[in-house]
């Protein structure tokens, strides 16, 4: 009798222990990642949050049961846990006593660990000298190392948690707040049930959801973080009259995290700006036209001014000309205006259709925000923005091959290599020792004045064969109807105006290169090709340059996989990424090898100096992130991008279908391989440096995650993974050691918890929660979904 | 595409192009590949001297055939294409190109190879060739070992474990323990430690071997009895005698052990040491199968009905989740395996008169354990009944599972056996390297996942084989082309870009019916 009632008892609390194992084992997983060690202020919450964690999965598990099997599965968790942090800690204890160097097997284990688990101060935890070998015991006169895992209620070393002193004595203490931690997990989501908070949660949101003010609040997000912003930044008001220059404090004084928090509202500009344009609705309110263009004109007017102000008062110029620096503030001065009237006229013209305000409100106000938020930065988080901005290119350029195409990329990182080392080779100033010793010559003939002519020709060619290609278009579809046609043989079943067939769009372009081939001979022969190209800076021909480059490798890696699906693509694309990388780093004769190409210039001219470096490389960045997005927007409503959307669904009947597998992939391939190249040459204009070793696989998978995470074809959700996941690191430095192995465990997470994503595009959106609705969700066996 | 051949007639002919195309190819391909050995052996002077001019000729004729074989062939390109373009037919052409393409590959190919051979005889030696040959094996062996964990995979969830690599390295790490524990009984030599271990292993494995001894006797002994359904009056006997018998085992092998090491120390230490290395790869092989059986309960199960790319993705996720942890974990500095006495050192194979061939006695090891290990896997899954389910699985999930196989379990001793294969090579590959650190398992990962799709991914024999061919190439290819030996991994990232345009079935092709994404 008494043996089933023990076995039966043992069995009412094997969900306990089994919670219990594993939180033992993630606590020890958790203190061999040396948490303790690099964060120790936030170690010990950490490790309680975990306890907690598991206790309200535990409370959520055995909802059915009564109270007490709650508790008794709770403390029986504790327990477990407890004991395996116990047995794990007091092998460590044993080693740092033998004084076995425990580095050499567990890295981050430090006797700092022990003090942060046991509160003993680490100058009482050396270890003990060996004891004599005949009576055991230790020599005289020496001192002993403290014990941490001794029973202790000493109040003088309790453990320290977030500076509150937990007087229960050392690493039992410890322990014991472990147990305490997992039940009060476990009684909180008790509580929270039988107390049907989850009813008034969801009333609280549908709340949200509806209610006008929230809506109106949502869509001021961006101004009210904007205005946050201003006012903790400082100003400085410079008088030309006297010369003199002031500067006024900030109204709010955040000391000396003054630098992470602003930069964590610079991102928050960019989010909610993504999250208001969203959530605007097509309403008018109920206002009148000029209440409307009141409204939107006057955040025009009242955010011009504020940056007016930044620019004439603190001296933060963007832009310089190249008569040494003597126009920057006009030029400055003059862009904003400009700006500000171009955004002004289309308000004016767009409010004219009804039901465009709120989205012109929330898109005026979240574009003057984030072009306004630099110059209240200073470099270092300027830096952060430009490096977030990059990876915001990368990210929709794999948007595209990815997440509109279906195509899964894990090479992305050679066309953002090809497109960096382009503008490297046409621009380096990178010196080569001569036969003496001193620099001689330019180690890289691409700066040579005859190449950077020969470059100055594509933009030339780009031009014409713009306008000749949209000319001939034109012309094309003047010619006479089908029926008139007789010099075509076959008749198309379906005629459409479309584009002209292979030998049209070879003639075409033929024509295209050779004319602008005449145009450039022209220009040479009369001196303006001269003054035009030759003493430009090298970045202009270099952006051009390194698209082409990067856009016709990405066709050159579609031709051979064009039959590949699924995970050998994902292979092969790999297998190229390596081999770019390994082919810079090997032929060292023609690349620079590992020691990279150095002393790229920046796309200023000579002599400028101050804010103006890292801000035009922030507004650089900026224009170009727009640019791609406009475009990545525009291609996912056009026949492509369509065509994409059919392909990724099902290659097979899309093809069936008429859409023409082999164009669309190359197309996707080629375009991402651009905007990947685009986002290379600004890499290697902020860098300065570049080596092979900056282009490794993992900055594809840092590119692949955050598209994944942000929303897989979604032109928002990936610049809210690019701040997520690359901003946000940046301001939490402490976190380094752990940033890709946090990566990792986001990227699993989110794809089995919410894989479309943080912000996922409508279509996607609307598809998971009628999955879920339905309950058809990834858990079916042998399936498909 | 829907691929259709059309025959033409020429009379009493039949010409079906795309076959010819295939056979061309083939044909092509050997001739070329006959031509390169023939080249290296004859420079390496394995026909005699080097001067010999028959040998030579030979290599040279096989080469100037190649030459004509591929203008032929470039003939009856041009006339087929032309024909088709001609007629009525809209049959795609591009199979006759690419294995065109393929034959002036290999083409081009022999001819590097004979020119960097002939040009500097002496510096390819057969010893040269010999211990890149031995590399080769080594390299080929581990590769196998881990390509079967893929293709195990592969073949039951089609899909890429790219945490593979990782599991690799905590088999190594694992291993390393082990010896460290082993070290730390010995004091810092391995043997002392071996005997220690030795002492307690050998004991509980001959205690094991004679649990079922008694069983065994009754149950030759009733076969003999009429009455073989009645139960044994005494069966009480065998059970309360299993301790009995446990200690009498134990007695026994602990017994054999003393007298070893009484009457013969050199057969004691090798035995030990053998024990002890069992030891450290048996505890390697348990830590990735437990690092692999997580992996998969957390990162792959909820996903089993997902579309192809979200565990791929979810892999990719884990991979890097477990490299970053053992960083964090075990460090960035690389950790050494001290190599005990018994497989320390090289055995010098000798060539007739051409030289002598240093081979380490690690790498026998590690292509020794490689082949029995793959032959015992193939057996199992052959053989057993396991083994059985687990082809059920692989060749339709949702029937056998109506048959009565438990999925889930057979899918974690998928995982299971492919993580216990890779732990015995990361451990043997600690031994032969003897210095690794937490990205030993990235390169190799990614080449053994090249070497299971160069055989055929869902193929067992076709990894084995794939993993020894990879490892060949890998270390022949730079010898043979002529170039640094940094271009290796470019080479082996080559090969498997070139296989899955030419032939994304593999070489054996891909045994389970494709599946569509």
């Amino acid at each position: 009798m008494l043996q089933t009632r023990i076995r039966q008892f043992v069995a009412s609390l094997r969900t306990g222990i089994i919670s219990g194992l594993i939180v033992g084992l993630i606590v020890n997983f958790l203190i061999l990642l040396g948490i303790p060690v690099n964060l120790s202020n936030i170690a010990l919450l950490a490790i309680l949050l975990v306890a907690l964690v598991f206790g309200v999965r535990l409370a959520r598990r055995l909802r059915a049961y009564g109270l007490g099997h709650l508790l008794r599965n709770a403390l029986a968790m504790g327990l477990a846990a407890a004991l395996l942090v116990l047995l794990f800690m007091a092998l460590i204890n044993r080693w740092q006593e033998r004084n076995v160097k425990v580095t050499d097997y567990f890295y981050s284990v430090t006797p700092q660990t022990m003090t942060v688990l046991s509160g003993v101060p680490a100058s009482e935890l050396f270890a003990n000298p060996p004891r004599d070998p005949l009576t055991g015991a230790y020599p005289e006169g020496k001192p002993l190392r403290t014990n941490p895992m001794r029973l202790t209620f000493d109040s003088e070393t309790g453990l320290e948690l977030v500076d509150i002193n937990l007087v229960i004595g050392g690493f039992y203490g410890f322990l014991i707040v472990l147990i305490l931690a997992g039940v009060l997990g476990t009684l909180l989501a008790w509580v929270f049930t039988v107390a049907r908070l989850g009813q008034t949660w969801k009333r609280a949101r549908a709340y949200l959801a509806t209610s006008p003010q929230a809506h109106i609040g949502v869509l001021l997000l961006p101004l009210a973080f904007f205005a946050l912003l201003w006012l903790t930044v400082g100003h400085g008001t410079y008088r030309a009259a006297t010369g003199s220059y002031s500067t006024i404090n900030p109204i709010l004084n955040l000391g000396g995290s003054a630098q992470e928090v602003q930069l964590l509202i610079g991102f928050a500009i960019i989010l909610f700006g993504l999250v208001a344009v969203r959530a605007a609705r097509p309403t008018d309110s109920g206002l009148s036209y000029r209440a409307r263009l009141a409204l939107c004109l006057g955040i025009v007017a009242v955010m011009m001014g504020l940056g007016l102000w930044r620019i004439v008062g603190s001296r933060t110029y963007f832009l310089a000309t190249s008569k040494a620096l003597g126009g920057s503030e006009t030029i400055s001065v003059v862009l904003t205006l400009v700006v500000g009237a171009l955004l002004a006229v289309q308000n004016i013209l767009r409010l004219r259709t009804p039901g465009r305000f709120e989205t012109q409100f929330a898109g005026t106000g979240a574009i003057l925000a984030v072009l306004l938020m630099p110059l209240y930065l200073n470099q270092g988080q300027n830096d952060v923005m430009t490096i977030v901005g990059i990876n915001v290119m990368l990210g929709l350029g794999l948007n595209i091959v990815v997440g509109y195409a279906g195509l899964l990329d894990l090479g992305y990182v050679a066309f953002f290599a090809l497109g960096a080392y382009s503008y490297a080779f046409l621009s380096s100033n990178q010196m080569e020792a001569g036969a003496d010793g001193q620099p001689a010559s330019l180690k890289f003939a691409g700066n040579d004045e005859m190449v950077v002519k020969l470059a100055g020709w594509v933009p030339i060619t780009v031009i014409v064969t713009l306008v000749v290609v949209y000319l001939g278009i034109r012309l094309w579809r003047r010619r006479p109807p089908a029926e008139r046609r007789p010099w075509e043989h076959q008749r198309p079943l379906v005629s459409y105006s479309g584009r002209p067939g292979g030998n049209m769009t070879a003639l075409i372009t033929v024509t295209a290169i050779l004319l602008s081939a005449l145009v450039a001979s022209l220009l040479e022969g009369t001196g303006l090709y001269d003054r035009l190209f030759a003493s430009t800076s090298p970045f202009l021909v270099g952006i051009i340059i390194g698209t082409i480059v990067a856009g016709l490798s990405g066709i050159a890696l579609g031709i051979p996989v064009l039959r590949l699906r699924g995970d050998y693509l994902a292979i092969v694309t790999l297998g190229f990424g390596e081999i770019i990388r390994l082919l810079f780093t090997n032929l060292r004769d023609y690349t620079g090898g590992p020691q990279g190409v150095l002393e790229i210039p920046r796309p200023l001219p000579e002599g400028a100096t101050g804010g103006v470096g890292y801000l035009s490389m922030v507004y650089l960045v900026l224009i170009g992130v727009g640019v791609i997005a406009f475009f990545s927007l525009r291609l996912k409503q056009s026949r492509t991008g369509r065509a994409w959307s059919a392909m990724k669904s099902d290659e097979d009947i899309a093809q069936s279908m008429g859409i023409h597998l082999v164009q669309s992939k190359l197309t996707a391939f080629a375009i991402g391989a651009a905007f990947a190249g685009i986002g290379g040459v600004l890499f290697a204009a902020r860098q300065r440096n570049i080596y092979p070793s900056d282009f490794r696989l993992d900055v594809s998978i840092e590119v692949l995650s955050l598209v994944i995470i942000g929303g897989m074809g979604s032109v928002p959700g990936v610049i809210m993974g690019a701040v997520a996941l690359i901003g946000v690191p940046e301001v939490l430095r402490q976190l380094e050691t752990y940033r890709i192995m946090v990566f990792g465990a986001v990227l699993v997470a989110m794809v089995i918890l919410r894989p479309e994503g943080l912000l996922p595009a409508p279509v996607v959106q609307l598809r998971e929660r009628a999955r879920a609705l339905t309950h058809s969700h990834y858990r079916q066996e042998g399936g498909e979904a | 595409m829907a691929h259709v051949t059309q025959a033409r007639r020429l009379g009493r002919i039949t010409l079906d192009a795309d076959r010819l195309s295939s056979q061309y190819f083939g044909w092509g391909a050997l001739i070329a590949t006959v031509r390169i050995f023939w080249v290296i052996a004859h420079v390496a002077g394995l026909f005699g001297t080097p001067a010999d001019d028959i040998y030579k000729t030979v290599g040279d004729g096989l080469g100037s055939f190649l030459w004509a074989y591929a203008a032929v062939g470039l003939v009856g390109l041009a006339a087929t294409v032309y024909s088709r373009s001609r007629s009525e037919e809209v049959v795609s052409s591009t199979r006759l190109f690419i294995n065109y393409l393929g034959v002036i590959f290999f083409l081009l190919l022999s001819m590097r190879v004979a020119s960097v051979v002939e040009a500097d005889p002496a510096r390819y030696p057969i010893t040269l060739w010999g211990l890149q040959l031995v590399n080769g094996l080594v390299l080929g062996g581990v590769y196998a070992l881990v390509a079967l964990g893929y293709t195990l995979v592969y073949g039951i969830l089609f899909m890429i474990n790219f945490a593979h690599g990782e599991v690799l390295v905590m088999g190594t790490f694992g291993g390393w323990f082990a010896l460290a524990y082993v070290l730390n009984l010995g004091g810092g030599t391995f043997e002392v430690g071996a005997a220690s271990v030795a002492a307690v292993l050998l004991p509980l494995l001959f205690a094991v071997l004679f649990l079922p001894l008694e069983t065994l006797a009754a149950r030759a002994g009733r076969k003999h009895t009429a009455r073989a359904a009645e139960p044994d009056p005494t069966w009480f006997l065998t059970l309360f005698s299993l301790p009995v018998r446990f200690l009498i085992g134990a007695l026994v092998g602990y017994g054999l052990l003393q007298a070893l090491g009484g009457f013969a120390p050199h057969v004691y230490e090798v035995v030990t040491t053998v024990v002890a290395l069992l030891f450290v790869v048996a505890v390697g092989m348990i830590v990735s199968m437990l690092v692999a059986i997580t992996v998969e309960r957390i990162a792959y199960r909820p996903l089993r009905g997902a579309p192809r790319l979200i565990p791929l993705i979810s892999a990719i996720g884990a991979s890097f989740f477990l490299q970053q942890a053992m960083l964090n974990v075990f460090g960035p500095a690389k950790r050494a395996y001290s190599r005990p006495k018994l497989i320390d050192g090289t055995i010098n194979v000798q060539i007739g008169d051409l030289g002598t061939i240093p081979v380490t006695k690690t790498g026998i090891i590690v292509v020794v354990v490689s082949l029995v290990l793959m032959v015992l896997l193939y057996t199992f899954v052959q053989r057993s009944k396991t083994g059985r389910a687990m082809r059920a699985v692989a060749e339709d999930k949702p029937t056998s599972a109506l048959m009565g196989v438990d999925v889930n379990q057979v899918i974690v001793i998928t995982f299971a056996l492919g993580a216990l294969l890779a732990g015995a090579a990361g451990v043997m590959m600690g031994f032969h390297n003897q210095s690794f650190n937490f990205r030993a398992g990235f390169i190799p990962g990614l080449k053994a996942f090249t070497a299971a799709v160069l055989g055929g991914i869902g193929n067992i024999p076709g990894a084995m084989f794939g993993g020894f061919f990879l490892g060949l190439v890998e270390a022949l290819g730079p010898t043979m082309l002529g170039i640094n030996a940094e271009y290796k991994d470019v080479i082996a990232f080559s090969l498997l870009v070139l296989v899955l345009i030419f032939r994304p079935t593999g070489i054996f092709g891909e045994v389970l019916a494709e599946k569509k994404v």
